[in-house]
């Protein structure tokens, strides 16, 4: 019997250019330095105070006792804004040469022209690109810079800022709120559906970096739109933060579907806060993969606040060499007939760690509400692990949850088959990890799916013992 | 309640079931803990529980599987049933698993009973609150 290591590609996007930068404040966070953010950013009196009383919380706050070990991160080491380029541009030409140079490697002016709606690229702290269809931008919808929401819908960006992930919320959603910048804000109008996804690429550049962009998704009643965003990084021997805290409210009837493509170099911590309200008979979808970063910990949360309201969580975890993964998903059910379904998948190889991290809570009151979680975690060699956190609490008699874990290595049965019928045992390793993910990988678009495919299939180096 | 088991010789069996009735106004809460340190090893867990109306539950199920228990198969079950309209019951079942060669499961459910199993009892002449009684006598047994 040959025994098979297992190796992860080489990390495709970890190159760099010169990094570029119109302003960048000192190291490290104070409040001088949010107070120059704001300055920078030309706000008013009302978002300043936002920003300071989150900086005082972000300071009053210890860092989690749970979960992975974020002991080493060091909060004075960090650039908390870094301003690339003066304007956001409405096409390709007029962004700078190296950042446009990154975004061609990365494919997204490719991607734009084929199937997308709308695009957003965030470099560092600022979104230096945007643009949305014509067709989308007569229908009302908007799709712009957090930044530039602020400026131009300030009522309706206040109207929901900071609503359901508020400043004090945790010591990471306070420090997002205090130099937040950048992010997507996305307002979709009463019962226009967006066919096509709208993309927001993140990319951090240069060393040390805190990216903490703020992203606002309203989907108006009986709305339809689907998010997608993707993040990479360079590889630097000193961390980088990623912060992000992303707030969507979904109206009745309406129903949105993020994406996430998380895949940073192992050098950044991402500790993002995610949650979504909604309402009657609203949809929320999450389809999160999680391929890269040092710590991750991000767990979707979902309120499901109106009657028949649903939520669906697909997340995918790879977690290899240093990386701990820590994902999960919440979902909070506050009214009757609510459903919510979470399907958690995870890979540890390598000595990599991940997690299931989840809370389902059903109040009382939701009556027949139902809720069911599944996760099951694949270990591929002896030094990875993998643990599952969840808690269910019911305190509504005709609710139900149900929850069901596994974890294993790759059946010996399920190899012995696909081996039997003339498969070399390493692709029939691949098929059966491919097989795993596959419920998850075939709810992305196309494109992203064979991303993801590729992303997921392993280099196995096959040795006779 | 606390119950600990560890299995540190190898082809070790164990299995620990628990039935529980959560009376009116009781407040339960039973952490059990499997730890597995030897190869060949298997354990499961089982836990039933009936919580009446204003009873109170939290189970807390770990199971630790250590680098050394090569080839150990684990399993663990949470279900709850909840009667009336002010039971409660929170499950935390969860798995701590530190090596590949392992199969490692645990299931949880809550909730109420079936309203076919009630229907049916009921239909064949028995009162609604004998046709409960039966039900969750035969859950515990």
């Amino acid at each position: 019997m040959s025994t098979t290591s297992y190796k992860k590609l080489p990390y495709e996007y970890g190159f760099s250019s010169p990094e570029i930068s119109v302003f960048k404040t000192q190291q490290g966070i104070s409040k001088d330095v949010v107070k120059i953010i704001s300055a920078i950013k030309d706000e008013d009196d009302k978002m300043l105070s936002f920003r300071l009383r989150a900086y005082q919380y972000f300071i009053d706050q210890p860092l989690p006792t749970w979960g992975p070990n974020l002991s080493d991160i060091n909060f004075d080491n960090i650039f908390y804004y870094l301003k690339p380029s003066d304007k956001e541009s409405h096409k390709w030409e007029d962004v700078p040469t190296d950042i446009k140079n990154t975004y061609d490697k990365l494919g997204i002016p490719e991607a734009e022209k084929q199937y997308l709606g709308g695009v957003k690229a965030q470099y560092e702290s600022e979104v230096i690109y945007g643009s949305l269809m014509k067709k989308l931008s007569d229908q009302g919808v908007i799709f712009c810079g957090m930044d530039e929401a602020l400026k131009k819908y300030p009522k309706l960006v206040w109207q929901y800022f900071g609503k359901i992930v508020p400043p004090d919320d945790n010591k990471f959603a306070s420090l997002n709120s205090a130099v937040w910048s950048g992010g997507s804000f996305i307002y979709i109008p009463k019962n226009v559906h967006v066919d096509l996804p709208l993309q927001t690429y993140f990319r951090i550049n240069s060393q040390k970096m805190g990216q903490f962009e703020r992203t606002l998704i309203i989907a108006d009643e009986g709305s339809f739109v689907h998010y997608i965003e993707g993040c990479t990084a360079p590889i630097y021997s000193t961390d980088s933060l990623h912060a992000a805290v992303v707030e969507v409210f979904v109206k009745k009837n309406a129903r949105v579907r993020y994406s996430t493509i998380q895949n940073w170099s192992t050098n950044v911590y991402n500790l993002v806060t995610k949650r979504a309200q909604i309402e009657e008979n609203g949809v929320m979808e999450w389809v999160d993969g999680n391929l890269g970063s040092k710590v991750t910990m991000k767990y979707p949360s979902n309120i499901l606040a109106g009657r028949g309201a649903h939520a669906e969580v697909l997340s995918i975890a790879v977690a290899s060499g240093i990386q701990h993964i820590d994902a999960g998903a919440k979902a909070i059910h506050l009214a009757p007939n609510t459903t919510s379904r979470i399907v958690s998948k995870s890979i540890s190889l390598n000595g990599g760690h991940s997690s299931y991290r989840g809370v389902v809570y059903i109040s009382k009151g939701a009556t027949n509400a139902r809720s069911k979680v599944v996760c099951d975690a694949l270990i591929l060699d002896k030094n990875s692990r993998s643990d599952t956190y969840p808690i269910n609490k019911n305190s509504e008699s005709s609710a139900f949850i149900e929850h069901e874990a596994t974890v294993s290595k790759i059946g010996q049965d399920q190899l012995f088959y696909l081996m039997s019928r003339g498969f070399s045992q390493n692709e029939a390793e691949a098929m059966i990890v491919n097989g795993f993910v596959e419920p998850i990988v075939k709810e992305l678009p196309m494109e992203y799916s064979l991303e993801l495919n590729r992303l997921i299939n392993l280099q196995m180096e096959g040795s006779v013992a | 309640m606390k119950y600990q088991q560890i299995l540190n010789q190898p082809h070790d069996v164990q299995n620990f079931t628990k039935n529980i009735l959560v009376k009116s106004g009781e407040t339960i809460n039973l952490e059990s803990i499997m730890e597995f340190t030897a190869p060949h090893t298997t354990g499961n867990t089982l836990i039933k529980a009936v919580v009446m109306p204003g009873g109170n539950l939290t189970l807390k199920g770990i199971i630790k599987i250590k680098k050394t228990a090569k080839e150990s198969q684990a399993f663990l079950k949470h279900s709850v049933l909840l009667i009336g309209t002010d039971s409660r019951a929170v499950s935390i079942p969860e798995l701590e698993i530190e090596n590949n060669d392992v199969h490692a499961s645990h299931a949880s459910a809550i909730g109420p009973v079936d309203p076919d199993q009630l229907f049916y009892l009921m239909s064949r002449g028995f009162s609604r609150p004998v046709a409960l009684d039966l039900i969750i006598k035969s859950f515990l047994a």
